[in-house]
């Protein structure tokens, strides 16, 4: 029998590398920007491109798909090929998708700072820029599966069974949660609106943690746990359960980021259950991954690889105990939009992700290099600055996020909000946040020096862009395993297997949508809630395009405490005309779903043009561009036409005369400004931004309702 | 090309002697596979979890046993109500215009402080000297509701929501004490003359002739 002759392709693996590195550096730092300025919020300001809400999403979408997107592809091109002995498929597609996704993420550096977004949280790249995720997506996704059908090894190893499951989930909740209609080329709608937007995005969103930030860095750890380790995995067995079980109840978890809004009742309760059901099945690639390593730990103490591998591992198993009692309802109600949550994420994030990465950096670069490691010592300098720089970064803002909640939610003893101004919850953090950003900028030093160690190792070396190896094909034939199950039958068919892991995620997404979006009782209708005027529409989308949701809710829970604060809590029929929906995640502001009518018009431009001139020691930004850009008029009939086609009872023409109307009230509003003494143009940003906020939560009002407690109509609280 | 490799990836696995019958003749790119048994703990902590989610299930959802979100609140503000007399505001014992405006150094510091409070915001639309923001200047001779105590006391109380100032500025409720103090120490800031003064509303004001 022949023994075939072939080459890996590590420049692809090399490229992949360098731009995990740089990415990396550009997110951390982005990252260490908006800290900075939540403690110092001047620092940078009054320029509208790098304000917070705009920044913000930049460093989640450069951290999760410029570094760990990059670093995915790193650690599937390099252990794919060879768990298959086999090249990849295809140099070209290869190509395409390291330069597609380059030029994703430089399209999305030159959006999101102008304030193109589609504002869900981790999908807000807009939609020319969401298709081109697609196609490169799967320009992957079949140079992977290309390259399995090809292997020269029988069966495929648990890595690439990850790997395969984060390939489909990936490309199914990506596209399901994109689905926008355009009114222009850099501008959408969503085509879910309110409770079934929220329901659909947070499914998204949390399966984004779940097969973009879990599932490939299992198959990543399998794969260089027992390399670097030299020894074999502890259970074949337990990789098996595990991994069905993950990637089967993962998907169902999504409601848990939604406990305590209007969804309804039971989606929230499977987002609770399935999420306790998560600890389980996380653990086990914990342990797989932990107990490979009995009898190497002595390697530990001196191997950076897998010192930042057994350090991932461990957040990993923190951070997915922590997740799912974070969902129980009662825990979940203290810490849900607080900086707890921030702690949290960074845990993993900083940890698994950068942890995880940056071993499989310091295995590969050496390898493809043909050379040692520049320096070990910097090296070990960057293991401990990760590690200590992440607990720096995350015990102040646990702390911060739990006192946050605390001072939300206390009473006097009369019964009034203890802190019913919540800039006193604000003031209160920023030492916390100030600890923070130390944190994270020991963590930046230690990838500083990740980056000079690993590209000075490249220096010394020599690539060796194509690298031999050797299969015999035939014992892909004859291999005749003793696994006579099962499953180690389907290890051997890539497309069964493959069709197996679409029907496993499927399932829970269907059973949580397919009602939700039918059965009418779940968003129960209110007579008084009517589309937005033009005028609160435009003001809607600035709101958007700012990031104003990164740091305002805009849904009241049921609890005395937020009544007290904003006002009657928010019902699922109040956001039927809001696409996307903007409930928000986090609350280093107050939530604003109430906050219309709350305050004049001029404490509004007060509060914009210098948040601290009405509210002292806000750290909400300026908005002086408020004042002197103009509103895109051209837009507003496109933008009615798009809404109505997506079911907006705006009358039949209403588009002819939508200028005229949003012309009438912008006067009105710039009137009074003006009166006031204010520098205000009808057709500014200001007035726009305006309207939408005191519409914000009114129209519930309009409606009588029996039996309402009229004192909860009127918010007791603050700013 | 060389072909003289630094780093050996194919050196054989370490096997314990206690692994050795487990070994699978798994082998992917020299990664070989064990087969220990799952940890029991691991098992049954799996299994507890399925059962305790069919509970939780049947408890709150299918049987409608424990409470849901709207019935926890309307349970959390029936439990106020009755620790705290509802949200009704307290019967006022005294007659405000009965009154005397205070000018004690204590009543007035107290009534500062009042004013000052970030519980209670006067400062966010008056100004730290209530030389006016987005609200009047209460400093000059110049009033829209009345410039007497028993007036002030009023307008505090109960706001002019529809002009943009809810109850109590939208801060802390305070007793009848606190808002004769606070009353009491704006009106000994009138003619205080405080820089940015804002201009008065001409309008609606009128001239306090006390």
């Amino acid at each position: 029998m022949a023994t075939e002759t072939f080459y890996y392709d590590n420049k692809i693996v090399r490229n992949f590398a360098i731009a995990t590195v740089i990415w990396g550096i550009v997110g951390m730092l982005v990252g260490i920007i908006i800290a900075l300025k939540l403690i110092f919020p001047e620092f940078l300001g009054g320029i509208a491109e790098l304000s917070y809400g705009r920044l913000r999403p930049l460093h989640t979408n450069a951290v999760i798909f410029a570094f760990a997107g990059n670093a995915i592809f790193l650690g599937v091109y390099y252990s794919l090929q060879r768990l298959c002995k086999a090249r990849m498929w295809s140099d070209t597609f290869s190509k395409i998708n390291f330069w597609g996704w380059q030029a994703i993420i430089v399209s999305a550096a030159l959006t999101l700072p102008f304030g193109i977004t589609q504002s869900k949280e981790y999908a807000e790249l807009e939609w020319p820029i969401a298709i081109a995720i697609a196609v490169v997506w799967v320009v992957f996704g079949v140079n992977m599966i290309m390259t399995i059908y090809k292997r020269r090894v029988k069966h495929m190893y648990v890595a690439i069974w990850f790997y395969i499951a984060t390939f489909v989930t990936v490309a199914v909740l990506h596209i399901f949660n994109n689905l926008v209609l355009p009114y222009s080329f850099l501008g959408s709608y969503s085509v879910y609106a309110g409770v079934q937007d929220a329901l659909v995005q947070w499914w998204y969103g949390h399966n984004a943690v779940a097969f973009f930030l879990t599932t490939p860095f299992l198959g990543i750890m399998y794969y260089f746990i027992p390399k670097a380790a030299n020894r074999p995995i502890y259970s074949y067995r337990l990789s098996i359960v595990h991994f069905w079980a993950l990637i089967f109840i993962y998907i169902w978890a999504g409601p848990h980021h939604l406990l305590y809004t209007a969804l309804p009742g039971w989606a929230q309760s499977l987002g609770v259950v399935f999420s306790v059901m998560l600890i389980a099945p996380s653990w086990g690639g914990m342990i797989n991954g932990l107990f490979t390593l009995r009898g190497a730990w002595d390697r530990v103490r001196k191997d950076p690889v897998l010192k930042f591998m057994v350090v991932g591992v461990t957040a990993y198993g923190m951070a997915t105990f922590e997740g799912p009692m974070m969902s129980f309802k009662n825990v979940n109600a203290i810490t849900h939009y607080t900086d707890y949550v921030i702690a949290h994420v960074h845990t993993a994030a900083l940890l698994w992700n950068g942890g995880l990465t940056f071993a499989m950096l310091y295995f590969i670069v050496p390898r493809i290099f043909n050379t040692e490691i520049h320096s070990l010592k910097l090296a070990n300098f960057h293991f401990w600055a990760a590690t200590l720089g992440t607990v720096l970064y995350v015990i102040p803002i646990y702390w911060g996020g739990i006192t946050q909640s605390l001072m939300w939610k206390e009473f006097t003893d009369e019964g009034t909000l203890m802190y019913p101004n919540f800039m006193e919850t604000v003031t209160h953090l920023i030492p916390m946040y100030a600890a923070r950003a130390i944190g994270g900028t020991l963590y930046f030093v230690g990838v500083l020096a990740g980056m000079f160690n690993l590209f000075s190792t490249m220096k010394k070396g020599t690539l060796t862009a194509d690298e031999k190896a050797e299969a015999n094909r035939a014992e892909f034939a004859s291999d005749t395993s003793k696994g006579s199950s099962f499953h180690r039958w389907l290890e051997s068919k890539p497309t069964q297997f493959t069709t197996l892991v679409v029907i496993a995620i499927l399932v829970g997404g269907l059973v949580e949508f397919i009602p939700t979006q039918l059965v009418k009782s779940n968003v129960p209708t209110i007579e008084s809630v009517r589309p937005y005027t033009p005028l609160e529409l435009v003001g809607r989308d600035i709101y958007i395009a700012e990031g104003c949701v990164g740091c305002h809710s805009q849904m009241i829970r049921p609890f005395r405490s937020e009544t007290e604060r904003y006002g009657d809590y928010s019902k699922a029929g109040e956001f039927v005309y809001d696409r996307p929906f903007l409930w928000g995640s986090k609350r280093t502001g107050p939530d604003l779903h109430r906050v219309g009518g709350k305050y004049p018009d001029s404490w509004h431009y007060m509060h914009f043009m210098d948040s601290r001139s009405t509210s002292p020691g806000s750290i909400m930004p300026a908005y002086p561009w408020f004042q002197t850009r103009k509103i895109d008029l051209e837009l507003v009939p496109a933008k009615i036409r798009t809404l109505q086609r997506l079911g907006v009872p705006y009358r039949d023409g209403y588009d002819e005369v939508a200028v005229d109307e949003l012309r009438e009230q912008a006067m009105g509003i710039a009137q009074g400004l003006q009166d006031s003494g204010f520098d205000a143009d009808w057709d500014s940003h200001m007035v726009a931004v305006i309207a939408y906020l005191q519409r914000l939560g009114t129209d519930i009002k309009a409606q009588p309702q029996a039996g309402t407690n009229t004192t909860t109509a009127q918010p007791a609280a603050s700013r | 090309m060389s072909d003289k490799k630094i780093h050996d990836d194919n050196k054989p696995n370490v096997i314990l002697d206690d692994e050795r019958d487990l070994l699978l003749d798994h082998e992917y790119d020299g990664i070989q596979e064990l087969d220990n048994a799952m940890p029991p703990w691991w098992l049954y902590g799996f299994y507890f979890t399925i059962a305790l989610s069919v509970v939780y299930l049947l408890y709150y959802d299918v049987l409608g046993i424990g409470p849901n979100q709207i019935e926890e609140y309307e349970q959390e503000m029936v439990a106020a109500a009755e620790r705290f007399g509802g949200n009704e505001e307290p019967e006022s014992t005294v007659n405000y215009a009965d009154l005397e405006v205070l000018m004690d150094a204590e009543s007035l510091t107290a009534g500062r402080q009042i004013y000052e409070s970030p519980r209670n915001l006067c400062t966010t639309c008056h100004g730290q000297n209530a030389q006016g923001l987005v609200g009047p200047n209460l400093t000059n001779n110049l009033w829209k509701h009345g410039c007497d105590l028993e007036s002030i006391m009023i307008s505090i109380k109960s706001g002019f929501p529809q002009r943009g100032m809810p109850a109590y500025g939208s801060g802390q409720r305070l007793d009848d004490v606190q808002l004769h103090q606070l009353a009491s120490y704006i009106i000994s800031l009138r003619g205080s003359n405080p820089d940015g003064a804002r201009p008065p509303d001409m309008s609606r004001s009128v001239e306090c002739e006390i």
